[in-house]
């Protein structure tokens, strides 16, 4: 049974999406980008009510200043006190819940590796995690730039400016797709290698190492976002993150970052089903 | 103002709407967003809309359509006819007095012949469907592979073709190909007034959200949209 909600953050109503199920492990997926709840092409919808039908009661929200849910859009970096509201609000609408994973993709795996630990994660499914700072506003908003009271996301933002070293045209022409895959990949990397990591990145690693819940990498191998992770997980940056044994990042064979087409939904679904299946360690 | 989430009952399925309706509302208008990836793009901005029109006593409500957003039908079964029934039971069910559609929903929107109409940059769906046509072949090129338009086509006849993310049935297809907004006895049309200009008469201030690669929101935009549409309906 599919139904709909709102629950206060900060004093934000925020309009969320259950799908329920009588497990006791639930699923939370948290949205990348300014994308509505429902996903691009209805994707997160379809996958939550895949993920019910496993069993799993599945729990989406739209962050303050997205889809239908009210104030102002302060970006990903802004979203911890949405997600730690949405897991409590999980919590009172399936009382039952004893284990909550968080699934993520792009910037969403990015802000759960970062604000992660104050909202009550059991386990993580981190996909394409987002580590390119962008030097304009989150893109789609019209009004930002005029935005007199800039939420805390605006000050981080600046500060991540300050220390932005990779040119405008670099990051322009990868994130247009202009750039030889296989040459990107090689010039990530050494531009990983030679500096220190970008301070995005760098939170994120620390964040990363961090967080005592097991954590699930998923990699689309062609996506760019992905590979740019990548080229900083295999970095010193990453040392600590790394340690835990087992954590190795899962390799999708697919160029599509949100895992588009059956093969890449289908190895998606079983990768976030083992998830949910596992018990954690006593 | 809470949201209020009503259901609409199309082809034995309930479907969502979200809605914002104010006690005493002078008028109840049923929002018909674009079609497909566009309807992502625009429905923060018409919520947003939504919200000044519910403050000025106005109520409206976007219905789901079949196979869309949040609804369980699968879109590949979906077909302009069937949608179209569909926000003829939606604006039924709702109790509608007036219809307010964005870019293709022009095209599925004139079952409530009776009501008012209102239409915010009407599309045509051949252009739509050229649109994600272009994407997928893109999209293809870039993996590698490469598709022609034709063989999309030609596929399309046989089975759902994935067209840029949304897999769309042939009839669908062929349907969307020749589309065009159907011509009303009683329709106020606005277009969006190019940047930097002054909106007028039948043009309101607004960026064109659907052409973006991402949702974001115009709160100039929304606040033009419910200004028009709160004149229009005589709040």
């Amino acid at each position: 049974m599919r139904r709909f909600l709102q629950f206060d953050c900060e004093g934000t109503l925020l309009a969320a999406t259950l799908d329920e199920a009588q497990g006791l492990t639930g699923l939370l997926i948290v949205t990348g980008g300014n994308e509505i709840r429902a996903g691009g092409f209805a994707g997160q919808a379809q996958l939550a009510a895949w993920v019910a039908e496993q069993g799993f009661p599945v729990f989406r929200y739209d962050r303050r200043g997205t889809g239908e849910s009210e104030g102002s859009n302060g970006g990903f970096l802004s979203s911890g006190p949405d997600i730690a509201a949405a897991t409590r609000a999980f919590r009172r609408a399936c009382p039952d819940l004893t284990r909550i994973v968080a699934f993520g993709n792009c910037d969403a795996a990015s802000a759960l590796m970062m604000f992660g630990n104050d909202a009550e994660i059991d386990a993580y499914l981190l996909a394409n995690p987002w580590t390119i700072e962008q030097p304009v506003e989150a893109a789609g908003n019209a009004k930002s730039e005029d935005n007199p009271a800039l939420p805390p996301a605006g000050a981080i933002r600046a500060r991540y400016l300050d220390r932005l070293k990779r040119p405008d045209r670099l990051l322009a022409d990868l994130l247009s797709g202009r750039i030889d895959l296989g040459k990107a990949r090689r010039g990530l990397s050494q531009m990983v290698g030679k500096e220190r990591a970008s301070g995005l990145a760098s939170d994120m690693a620390t964040s990363l190492a961090s967080i005592e819940a097991p954590v699930t990498i998923l990699i689309s191998r062609g996506d760019m976002t992905g590979q740019a992770f990548m080229a900083h997980w295999r970095g010193k940056g990453f040392a600590a993150a790394r340690k835990p044994a087992g954590l190795t990042p899962a390799i999708c064979d697919t160029a599509s970052h949100s895992f588009a087409g059956k093969d890449a939904q289908d190895w998606l679904r079983a990768q976030i089903r083992e998830v949910l299946n596992a018990r954690t360690a006593a | 103002m809470r949201l209020n989430y009503p259901t609409y009952r199309v082809a034995d399925h309930d479907e969502h709407m979200v809605a914002l309706e104010p006690d005493g509302a002078s008028a109840r208008v049923l929002i018909v967003l674009p079609l497909l990836e566009e309807m992502n793009r625009v429905r923060r901005t018409a919520v947003m809309a939504m919200r000044s029109l519910s403050e000025r006593g106005v109520a409206s409500a976007i219905p789901d359509l079949p196979g869309c957003n949040e609804s369980l039908a699968a879109i590949a079964d979906q077909t302009l006819e069937g949608w179209t029934n569909a926000v003829t039971h939606a604006a039924d069910q709702w109790r509608a007095t007036h219809i307010a559609s964005f870019r293709g929903g022009a095209l599925i929107d004139h079952g409530p012949a009776a009501l008012p109409h209102w239409r915010c940059a009407p599309a045509k769906g051949g252009p739509l469907l050229k649109t994600m046509i272009r994407t997928r072949i893109a999209a293809d090129r870039e993996a590698g592979r490469t598709t022609t338009k034709n063989e999309l086509l030609a596929a399309a006849a046989r089975e759902p073709v994935d067209l840029a993310g949304s897999l769309l049935g042939g009839p669908m297809i062929a349907a969307l190909d020749a589309a065009r907004p159907e011509e009303l006895a009683n329709c106020r049309t606005v277009a969006l007034a190019p940047a930097g200009s002054e909106p007028d008469r039948d043009r309101i201030t607004g960026s064109p959200l659907w052409l973006r690669a991402e949702p974001g929101e115009d709160a100039d935009f929304a606040s033009a949209i419910a200004d028009d549409i709160a004149a229009w309906v005589g709040a």
